[in-house]
């Protein structure tokens, strides 16, 4: 029964605050808007580092080493060079990617043609794409990458691997820029709801000094002022997801083409429903802190006299 | 055993100003007394003591087996919802309704508007304001302002009624009225304490008085 009663008091007080919202919904709308992007932008950033990881993972993690042959170098003794090298101890594979093939299948992925008409010559080098034994690590892909670049004919070599280390550890460093960032704007939206609950303080001094004389708790004047911060963090959460799958929205078409270049079928991860709620439940908090923070100061302060 | 009960009690303002000195007075439970004075001598001082809107320096207010001199912070809203107090000024909240101003010490008490309804009507009809629910407070006369904050403060059945110069603002036939409202409360068993100004009303009513000069208490009519 006392459930059942405390569980009425919290609904009255709640549809009350709905409608004093209502009543100046212009103020309202301000706050909730600033609530809205302070939240969305942390979370818009937390999607991008996401994002970027996914895309990192679907590479594959294996080490692979790119041989880029000298200009000069004529298919036969490429071909020759990458059988030797297909031979070594440490090598696991090696595929020849003539300058022709590169070629042809740039112009596909571009879907562009007649590269060779415009620039009068193919620009490509020819390519030895080279796979290190798997159980060697990267100590000894480093030292393969090394031994492979001095080789005759070589002109340069690239350890992906390396460029995949480096993009991970850049993720990790934006990962914590993006706490960083959520934590400063929390406390952005905490000191918002702070200040419009303490100007709903102000205005309704009379009405709680009142309230206080005949007979009301501190408790009882400080609910519909909890909930109206928890009502503004909550809108704030609910404009804050609409603004980001709108972003989304407007992303994911060019995404997915910028992907098809890359002949990946990556596609633009949205904010899930999970990571919606904790959104919601995030925002509808930071108000309800920053609301008791206002009221913890405001409220002991009047006293009826 | 009185309802109110002041002993010795003093109070001094942060200034240094002594507004009660060494004031002794008891109330019984449904008994009505006025306190008349000069302006200053202490008599709202004296009504903040039992709303604990103020505490004493020294001596003890007992009310209803309570000392409000110990009182916390957390057992003042239990003390107020003894008491009904009735303001010069009214203190209506002027954005809701007759209807919601009355109702509101049992909605604070934790009743639900239904069931506060019929109490928020009797206590309206006690004070001749019955069908005015529905009309926000700015819409009402001083006099039917005052006699919603009249309803307000008896709606919840509270054991003492104060009231700071209810009348301060009205003419004298509505001053009569609402004095007389008083006095049936009274016949039905609350405590009233009025302060007024106003000799010759006091007088006709014939009740028990006190007067307070310069933070002293002197039993009858003599200030
Ligand atoms: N909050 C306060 N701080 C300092 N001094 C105060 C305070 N309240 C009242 N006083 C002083 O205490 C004395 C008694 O004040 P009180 O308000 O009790 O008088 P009163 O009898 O109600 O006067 P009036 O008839 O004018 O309302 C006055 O001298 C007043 O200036
Ligand atoms: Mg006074």
């Amino acid at each position: 029964m006392i459930g059942a009663r405390w569980l009425r008091e919290h609904l009255d007080v709640l549809v009350e605050t709905l409608q004093r919202l209502r009543q100046d919904w212009l103020e309202q709308l301000l706050s909730v808007a600033v609530i809205g992007i302070s939240l969305a932008l942390p979370a818009a950033a937390y999607l991008a580092v996401e994002n970027s990881r996914s895309v990192a993972e679907s590479w594959d993690g294996s080490p692979r080493i790119s041989l880029y042959l000298d200009a000069g170098l004529s298919v036969e003794k490429a071909r020759a060079l990458t059988g030797k090298i297909d031979e070594m101890e440490r090598v696991d594979g090696a595929r020849f990617i003539s300058q022709s093939e590169g070629l042809a299948s740039l112009e596909q992925r571009m879907q562009i043609s007649d590269v060779i008409g415009f620039l009068e010559k193919n620009p490509l080098p020819h390519v030895i794409e080279v796979t290190p034994v798997k159980t060697g690590g990267d100590t000894l892909a480093e030292e393969l990458l090394a031994e492979l670049g001095q080789m005759a004919g070589v002109e340069r070599a690239r350890l992906d691997l390396a460029w995949v280390k480096r993009f991970f550890a850049l993720l990790e460093l934006a990962q914590r820029l993006v706490l960083v960032l959520a934590a400063a704007l929390g406390v952005a939206v905490l000191l918002v709801v702070g200040n419009t609950v303490r100007l709903a303080i102000s205005s309704r001094r009379t009405e709680i000094e009142v309230c206080k004389l005949v007979g009301a708790s501190d408790a009882y004047v400080s609910r519909p002022l909890l909930y109206y911060g928890a009502m503004q963090g909550f809108l704030g959460a609910v404009l804050a997801w609409l603004l980001l799958l709108l972003t989304g929205g407007l992303l994911s078409a060019r995404v997915e083409r910028l992907a098809q270049l890359y002949e990946s079928s990556f596609q633009l991860n949205g904010l899930g429903f999970q990571d919606g709620l904790v959104l919601l439940l995030g925002g509808t908090l930071l108000g309800l802190a920053g609301a008791a923070l206002a009221v913890a100061r405001e409220l002991r302060a009047i006293q009826p006299a | 055993m009185a309802l109110l009960q002041f002993s010795q009690v003093y109070k001094r303002y942060p200034g240094g100003k002594d507004a009660l000195k060494g004031v002794d007075f008891s109330l019984d439970a449904g008994e009505m007394t006025f306190i008349t004075g000069h302006s200053g001598a202490g008599k709202s001082t004296f009504l903040k003591l039992i709303a604990a809107m103020e505490k004493p320096t020294r001596g003890g207010v007992l009310f209803d087996h309570r000392n409000l001199a110990r009182l916390r912070r957390g057992q003042i809203p239990e003390l107020r919802r003894k008491l009904g107090i009735i303001f010069q000024d009214y203190k209506l909240l002027h954005d809701r309704t007759v209807f919601d101003n009355v109702a509101l010490p049992l909605l604070i008490a934790g009743l639900r508007r239904q069931e506060a309804a019929k109490r928020v009507r009797a206590a309206l009809d006690k004070v001749g304001l019955l069908g005015k629910e529905r009309l926000l407070p700015v819409t009402l006369s001083g006099g039917e302002q005052q006699r919603v904050g009249i309803a307000r403060a008896v709606v919840h059945r509270p054991k003492l009624l104060l009231a700071d110069e209810p009348t301060g603002n009205l003419d004298p036939a509505l001053s009569a009225e609402i004095m007389d409202i008083f006095v049936e409360f009274q016949r039905v068993g609350v405590a009233v304490l009025v302060v007024s100004h106003d000799l010759p009303l006091v007088k006709a009513m014939g009740c028990r008085t006190v007067a307070l000069s310069d933070g002293r208490l002197i039993e009858g009519l003599s200030a």
